[in-house]
């Protein structure tokens, strides 16, 4: 069998199994292991598959994984969200739809502690939610605002896809944070401001806020309520970027800290640690999994020498810079629609990478747009993550809320992905600070 | 009882990531506060990853976790999808065992050699075996799940069986 039919092969036997109903997981290891023994043979092609594993279960930079989720767990009933939320309100309350540019700003700077978009979506979503529903704010908006807001968890660092991309590629995750932070503040403005002018449009669908009971000094009294998010920011960002601590250790100590900030606040109880305990359990093992199995997978596809072939042939096309990177967008955007977003990262990676800094991209530049993608993919359906839990969240909120909540935002960040393309320095200004040094 | 172990399993693995947040943490102080870095701090970890991503499989796999597409298999007629469940969970089974062998194998030979780690000389084959041992736990909890899809199958409205487990 010649190379480019095998790997034709195997990857339509990956989405055939995939369209089956296959565990993703164990459809990659299926097709991976089935390359391996037709290529390799039973006793080389398998060795392979247990260093795989291993390198993978036991890298130090995957360990921030279960960490941040451990992390989002604990904060998610601390009280934390309710302080930040409340503080926030306060001074944006002036605002046209000051609640739901509060739920945006709220969701910003929390995603500065939370390497989670589920988890920012739910921590603010939770306090914000029924807050906007008692001014009666239209319920799209409520929804949009959160889900689209909780995805900023994940651009604004620290990140866990961020994570998973940076030991993929072996590109340096504290980098990736860094380039994560103008993107992210664009964004949470373009958000703002969409908001501000959609409550301009229909001020009857965002009911204002009675001014008077906001006084100056109201505002920085609310202040120490954000001391722990602050507190938070410091051990988890700060202590990194003063060169103390590793990406993996900053999140050991930004769960150690969310743990005594619970305790603290007398919320830190066994039913709340338990189901810490289980929801970092189940995410770790099902993200970890499918890095594995893509990783056995991905082997199999590098040495049929896929990635290269694709390369040759792509710069043969001769297409113009943002022809290719348009039709690649619109292809993750399409296979975004049918596999789980971060699912398809991890397919992708191996693939798509080599093509794409292959074609002068940067690896930083690329990592970025790679988790706006993944923000589009939580809030577009059928399986927007953000989008079951704020309409878990949100009692009575249909499909259709959620759609016309979050359609606009989604429009916003394509306006981003298009921005950073025409303006790459807005993701890699910053980080060139900090190699500069 | 397959049900407890599967969620013991898990509980001990969420320990394991308490375990993870103190020991860093306390490598991080010693080392900040005192420069008396915890070498064997960075190897229990990634071990203790390896423990909690392994033993946590077979409970993530009781309540239904493990990403799977249904974008079409929700179209399908009960029967079919139920069917289609069966014949993807003996692949899967399949192809455990395999992995479980080659896995196995790969610690038993690290056991005979007694391959160390590359800081503290810890023996190797100990992790090494919760590989094996964590798809084990997964292989049962998906023989029990085929059983109960064997079972299904034969009713008169057979359809596809829903995790045993979900959220919590």
């Amino acid at each position: 069998m010649s190379e480019a039919l095998l790997g034709t092969v195997l990857i339509a036997a990956l989405f055939l199994l995939f369209a089956l109903g296959v565990e993703i997981a164990l459809a990659l290891g299926i097709v991976g292991v089935v390359g391996l023994l037709y290529l390799k043979g039973w006793t080389i092609g398998l060795g392979v598959v247990g260093s795989i594993a291993w390198t993978n279960a036991t890298s130090f930079s995957f360990v921030a994984v279960p960490l941040f989720v451990f992390m989002s767990g604990i904060l998610l009933h601390s009280g934390i969200g309710r302080g930040l939320y409340t503080a926030v309100a306060r001074w944006v309350a002036f605002l046209p739809g000051g609640l739901a540019v509060a739920s945006i700003f709220s969701c910003a700077i929390f995603a500065a502690v939370s390497g989670s978009s589920v988890a920012t979506a739910a921590t603010i979503g939770m306090i914000a939610i029924p807050e906007m529903e008692r001014r009666g704010y239209h319920r799209p908006l409520i929804c949009g605002s959160l889900a689209a807001g909780g995805t900023l968890g994940i651009l604004i660092p620290p990140s866990i896809p961020m994570i998973i991309y940076g030991v993929m590629t072996e590109t340096s995750i504290g980098h990736l944070y860094m380039a994560g932070i103008v993107p992210g503040i664009v964004l949470a403005l373009l958000f703002a401001g969409f908001v501000v002018g959609y409550a301009m449009m229909w001020p009857e669908r965002a009911p204002r806020v009675a001014e008077d009971q906001n006084s100056l000094l109201d505002k920085v009294r609310s202040l120490y309520e954000v001391a722990p998010v602050a507190l938070l920011i410091i051990v988890v960002l700060g202590s990194m970027y003063l060169g103390i601590v590793t990406p993996t250790e900053a999140a050991a100590l930004g769960s150690f800290v969310s743990l005594l900030l619970a305790a603290v606040a007398r919320k830190l109880t066994w039913g709340t640690l338990r189901e810490a305990f289980h929801s970092t359990v189940r995410t770790t093992s099902m993200v970890m999994l499918i890095i594995i199995f893509a990783s056995v997978f991905s082997h199999v596809i590098a040495l049929i020498g896929a990635p290269t072939a694709l390369l040759r042939t792509v710069v043969g096309l001769d297409m113009p810079r943002w022809a290719f990177f348009t039709v690649v967008f619109a292809f993750l955007l399409v296979i975004a629609y049918a596999l789980e977003e971060l699912s398809v990262m991890i397919i992708m990676l191996p693939i798509l990478f080599p093509l794409i800094t292959g074609l002068g991209f940067d690896p930083i530049w690329f990592g970025i747009i790679m988790v706006v993608w993944l923000e589009i993919g939580f809030i577009t359906p059928p399986v927007g993550l953000n989008l079951f839990v704020i309409q878990g969240l949100t009692p009575g909120a249909t499909a259709r809320d959620m759609m016309l909540g979050t359609t606009p935002y989604v429009v916003l960040m394509i306006i981003l992905v298009a921005l950073l393309f025409v303006v790459p320095d807005l993701v890699l200004w910053l980080p060139r600070q900090m190699i500069g040094r | 009882m397959i049900s407890s172990v599967a969620r013991a399993a898990s509980t001990l693995a969420g320990v394991a990531v308490l375990a993870i947040v103190v020991l860093i943490t306390y490598d991080v102080a010693m080392r900040y506060l005192f420069e008396q870095p915890q070498l064997f701090v960075d190897e229990v970890a990634s071990f203790l990853e390896l423990f909690v991503i392994f033993a946590g499989l077979a409970y993530t796999f009781r309540t239904g976790s493990h990403v799977r597409v249904d974008l079409l298999t929700g179209r399908l007629p009960g029967r079919a999808r139920g069917w289609l469940r069966l014949s993807g969970l003996v692949l899967g089974l399949v192809f455990l065992a395999i992995v479980i062998w080659t896995t196995a194998q790969s610690a038993v030979t690290a056991y005979r050699y007694g391959r160390v780690s590359a800081v503290m000389l810890y023996p190797l084959w100990a992790p090494m075996a919760l590989i094996p041992l964590g798809l084990v736990l997964l292989g049962v909890v998906m023989v029990v799940a085929l059983g109960a899809q064997l079972r299904a199958l034969r009713t008169s409205r057979p359809d596809e069986v829903p995790p045993p487990e979900s959220g919590g």
